[in-house]
């Protein structure tokens, strides 16, 4: 894979809490993810898989090393300005979807924008949508939706403004098998399409494979890494990372 | 069940302290105003028993204004047991001011008895001599050793006293409420032109038995003879505010301060327990009952009422202990032995506080058992909003109608049956229909507040008026928290508006003039020499000025005023003819007619020192300042040749200054000092003075209420936030600033605070004006507009920094929470 670096980790490392208690969830992560890319962070539960994620897309401080994204360094930044890179080059997809309970579908959409104080582009709205299949459902409220509309919601409302990098943290994990299928395709098509960028964090090796490329996480490293493997690759991996 | 309990007071124990400072000012307010109402009621204790320890037996006349003869005193002096007996001459003095004129603050002139509290210093020895009440030497500034003038009351010459001491008058009617200047008797009868003695102080064995000598020895006649304490107490009950309608009126504003603080409360209980929804679903699968889920919670409340209670009651004492001393109370500050705190102060106010928190957490600790096992297994994000009665709506209209149709009856009664309690209750029927009917109203009334606030703030006010009104419940208990303390602002601002604007539209009808100038005494023989009216005729500032001169006289036993008035003012003819009344023509006013039973055409007979004067009744008249038997002014003259004035009213153009105007009226006066000045300027002031108190006092009280309801708001927005953790952090996630986020917040308590401030201030003016309408039927309802507004910018501005606190927990929360399971 040709392309620039959207996402770039050298040595990052992070601990929580102090002292004697202290956890360290990454010990020295080192990762390079292209621009148009499908990388999906797999690992058995409390191998820091969303710490990483978290460390990656600027929630979160790292103890040790950097992070870079778009071409900038996230230790340089302040609050306003991870707010500033957030508004213009990131978009959340969350596993409990997140969506704001007081507003319908079409307003969460445009929240973002609203946000940001920009203005949607029409033709982009309307084809985001569409392409999800939300348009009968644009004036209800999240508690009067299935949990997969509302995780289609939550991806409309990371891809509409178009961000080039797009953070998933178990998206999948609240989801039937049907609704994990169709949004799985659907994020598939906006690498492809749309040319965005797109880190995945799953424990599911269904999910997994619909990435080019999988790296795996134990104990806080990177041990592993397969490229577009197929669900049985990924699960013998996770075996014997498990085992 | 003591499991969960305890479980809960350690991880909620945190969140219940806003409650908790809610009930302990309200307890505080409880306990405070007890002490001082048992104080005040201490205090009058107190100053009967000093005046009760110094005389025996008073003795006045039973209608205060013939006085006590030497005659009298002679005879009282030789009761037996009578140990001395002292007259008491007291009237008005003129004491000049180091200007040479009058001062503003007039104290009564007495003469010194045994009744004399001397506090420092020593009682007039000599007629040169005099004691001021403490007070008066403050105002006036002459301590002891200083030089004081006061007129003489006959010539009007300034008499030269030196200040000998300082005497303690709290209690004693008229003195405590002007202050005094205590002279000797001689002196006293020189600058009051007082003839006899107003009251007679005796002192003796056994109060009751010697009043009982004293009046027999008096015989018949208009005397009124009491014991020194029933005198004392008496004295003390004129001497400013009733400690018993105050103790009254300060309970009223603890109990809406404790009101407030069960709405805080609930709230509280009813959002900590909804976040617990499935922890109590858990306890209830687990095998707990209704009933101990029930108790558990309730414990929770008695546990926090205890608390507050105690150190709300320790704080409301301690402030009561160190403020009341600054307090003047019937002239005099109160001394700090006086500060009564009793043991059923402190019992009542731990009751009221402990039922207050318990009883209010019953609604939410009975919707707690309401909770299904089942709910343990959903997830907790979709806490049910309760679903809104219909019965509740019903309950809601019907009671605001009937407290909307009491305040109608109780307005068009004029004044039969009990209009101001017909008010009061109309307007609580009708805020426990506004309670009933919050939940319903507080959503659309909010959008409608909110629309600006969403337009000019973008996502953060969109989100911030959804937020406000997500659960109605609680945004209607947080709102009426802080409605009623601006409803009662403002119902007694519009009150007492209303009642000034009336008190000075009535000045100026009873009195049409801008200056009332008086003779110097108040005998019928004082009067103000001509030449002043003959002065103010030729001032050219001056637009209109009128004199009235009057004689005494009787018809058959009655004594009258035979009167005449000459000048700018005339009288308005009701009936009879227009011509100029000429001699031996009389005008009456309508009610003297009616008294006299004389119609146009009859003849009255008055007698003027002793001689017949006979008069035929020509027209009615009537108008301000019109006396009742009216002659002509020439006829008066040729009659009465050296009568001076019993009264000039003058009046000026309303671009004069009041300082211009008095200039004028000064050296139209400067000859004779003596005569009084009484400008309605002053009079107005005044008024609006005391008015301007009452509200002061009032206000601070409601700026408590107000207080207690924005800890409510603040704890809304607390516990709001935390129970949002997630949609903060993903709002943050999702771009949003922390200034957006905090903008945010400040934009949902402004939406609680002007929500409350309209709904407050159309209750307020609403049942303000009818209450100032049945108070007085012709007040003209005043609505101070600038105190509505003031006070409603201030509830949003106040509710914004109620915001401030837990908008900064909002922005501290980890962005990273967003992606967190739970
Ligand atoms: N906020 C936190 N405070 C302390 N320890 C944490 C925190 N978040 C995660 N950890 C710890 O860091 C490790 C990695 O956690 P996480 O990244 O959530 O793993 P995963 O997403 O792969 O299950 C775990 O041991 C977890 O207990
Ligand atoms: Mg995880």
């Amino acid at each position: 894979m040709g392309g620039r670096i959207a996402v770039r980790a050298k040595h990052v490392r992070k601990m929580y809490g102090a002292g004697e208690s202290a956890v360290a969830a990454l010990r020295g992560v080192d990762l390079d993810l292209h621009e148009g890319s499908f990388t999906a962070i797999m690992g058995p539960s409390g191998s820091g898989k969303s710490t990483l994620l978290q460390c990656l897309a600027g929630l979160d401080r790292v103890t040790d090393g950097a992070v870079e994204v778009a071409g900038q360094l996230l230790s340089d930044m302040d609050d306003r300005g991870l707010t500033a890179l957030r508004r213009v080059h990131v978009g959340f997809i969350f596993q409990n979807f997140n969506l704001m309970p007081t507003l319908t579908a079409e307003e969460n959409i445009r929240l973002p924008a609203e946000i940001a104080n920009h203005e949607i582009d029409h033709t982009k709205f309307d084809q985001v949508v569409d392409r999800l299949g939300l348009r009968s459902r644009l004036g209800h409220r999240p508690s009067e939706m299935s949990g997969g509309q509302q995780q289609r919601v939550a991806v409309a409302r990371a891809l509409v403004n178009r961000p080039p990098i797009v953070f998933a943290d178990e998206p999948t994990g609240n989801l039937d098998s049907n609704s994990r299928t169709d949004l799985l395709e659907f994020l598939q098509i906006c690498v492809r399409e749309f040319g965005q960028t797109l880190v995945m964090v799953t424990h599911d090796a269904f999910a997994a494979s619909y990435a080019e490329r999988v790296v795996f996480l134990r104990d806080g490293s990177l041990v592993h890494e397969q490229s577009q493997p197929t669900p049985d690759e990924v699960m013998d991996t996770m075996k014997k990372l498990e085992g | 069940m003591r499991r969960l309990f305890l479980a809960g007071m350690r991880a909620y124990g945190r969140r219940l302290v806003l409650a908790g400072v809610a009930t302990l000012i309200g307890t505080a307010f409880v306990a405070g105003t007890l002490v001082i109402s048992d104080t005040m009621r201490a205090n009058v204790e107190r100053t009967v028993v000093g005046g009760a320890s110094r005389i025996d037996v008073v003795v006045a006349t039973t209608n205060r204004l013939t006085p006590l003869t030497s005659g009298d005193l002679d005879r009282i002096r030789a009761v037996d047991g009578v140990v001395s007996a002292e007259g008491l001459v007291m009237g008005d003095v003129v004491v000049l001011g180091s200007n040479g004129r009058p001062t503003s603050e007039q104290p009564v002139g007495f003469s010194v008895t045994t009744r004399t509290d001397v506090l420092a210093g020593h009682a007039p020895a000599s007629d040169g001599e005099v004691l001021l009440a403490e007070q008066t030497s403050r105002a006036l500034d002459r301590p002891i050793g200083s030089r004081i003038e006061v007129l003489d009351f006959e010539t009007g010459a300034a008499r030269q006293f030196v200040v000998t001491g300082l005497a303690g008058v709290a209690g004693q009617g008229q003195l405590a409420l002007r202050g005094g200047i205590g002279m000797t008797v001689a002196a006293a009868a020189v600058t009051t032109g007082q003839s006899g003695f107003s009251e007679i102080h005796v002192r003796g064995a056994d109060p009751e038995s010697l009043r009982a000598r004293v009046g027999a020895a008096l015989g018949p006649g208009p005397f009124d003879v009491s014991t020194g304490r029933d005198h004392a107490e008496a004295q003390a009950a004129s001497s400013g505010l009733d400690p018993a309608v105050l103790g009254t009126g300060l309970v009223t504003f603890a109990l809406v301060a404790l009101l407030v603080a069960g709405f805080v409360i609930q709230n509280t209980f009813k959002i900590l327990l909804d976040r617990r929804t499935h922890e109590l679903a858990l306890a209830r699968c687990m095998g707990a009952s209704r009933g101990q889920v029930f108790r558990a919670v309730l414990a929770e409340s008695a546990t926090v009422g205890v608390i507050a209670s105690l150190l709300g009651t320790a704080t409301g004492v301690a402030v009561a202990y160190f403020t009341l001393p600054l307090i003047e109370v019937g002239g005099a500050a109160l001394p700090r032995s006086v500060v009564t705190v009793t043991p059923l102060t402190l019992l009542v106010s731990l009751l009221a506080g402990v039922v207050a928190t318990v009883a209010a957490s019953v609604g939410p600790a009975r919707a707690a058992t309401r909770v299904s096992p089942v709910a343990a297994l959903r997830g907790i994000s979709a806490a049910p909003v309760a679903r809104i009665a219909s019965r509740r709506v019903v309950g809601g209209v019907v009671l605001c109608v009937l407290g909307l149709l009491s305040a109608v009856v109780a307005v068009a009664s004029d004044g039969r049956m009990y209009p101001l309690g017909l008010v009061g209750l109309g307007g609580g029927l009708f805020f426990l229909g506004v309670v009933l009917l919050g939940p319903v109203v507080v959503g659309p009334i909010a959008r409608i507040v909110g629309f600006p606030v969403t337009r000019l703030l973008g996502a953060p006010g969109r989100l911030a008026v959804a937020n406000a009104v997500r659960n109605p419940v609680r945004a209607a208990t947080t709102v009426l928290a802080l409605v009623i303390g601006i409803t009662l602002t403002t119902g007694v601002s519009v009150i007492t508006r209303s009642l000034t604007s009336s008190v000075d539209e009535g000045v100026s009808r009873v009195v049409p003039a801008d200056y009332v100038i008086s003779p110097p005494g108040s005998t019928a023989a004082s009067t103000i020499p001509p030449r002043v009216f003959g002065a103010l005729r030729s001032a050219p500032e001056v637009q209109s000025v009128t004199r009235v001169r009057e004689v005494s006289a009787t018809i058959g036993d009655s004594p009258v005023q035979l009167s005449t008035i000459e000048g700018t003012l005339t009288p308005t003819v009701a009936a009879g003819s227009t011509a100029p009344l000429g001699p031996g023509e009389v005008a009456l006013r309508p009610e003297r007619a009616a008294e006299l039973g004389a119609e146009i055409g009859d003849k009255i007979r008055l007698t003027v020192d002793g001689e017949a004067i006979v008069l035929t009744v020509v027209r009615l008249i009537t108008g301000e300042p019109v006396p009742r038997i009216v002659i002509g002014p020439g006829w008066f003259e040729t009659l009465f040749p050296d009568r001076g004035d019993s009264a000039v009213l003058v009046g000026f153009s309303s671009d004069t200054s009041p300082e211009q105007s008095r200039a004028v009226v000064e050296r139209a006066t400067a000859q004779d000092p003596t005569v009084r000045i009484v400008s309605t300027y002053d009079v107005r002031e005044r008024v609006a003075a005391n008015l301007g108190q009452a509200t002061a006092m009032v206000g601070a009280l409601q700026a408590l209420a107000m207080i207690i309801a924005l800890i409510g708001v603040a704890n809304t927005l607390t516990l709001s936030v935390l129970e949002r953790t997630r949609e903060s952090a993903t709002l943050r996630a999702l771009g949003m600033s922390a200034g957006g986020l905090r903008t945010m917040l400040c934009a949902e308590a402004l939406v609680f605070g002007v929500v409350a401030g309209l709904v407050g201030t159309v209750l307020g003016t609403a049942f303000g004006a009818s209450a100032a309408r049945v108070i007085n039927d012709d007040v003209v309802v005043d609505v101070p507009w600038d105190v509505i507004a003031i006070t409603v910018v201030g509830a949003g501005v106040a509710t914004i920094l109620a915001s401030l606190l837990p908008s900064r927990r909002a922005t501290r929360v980890a962005v990273a929470v967003a992606l967190t399971d739970e």
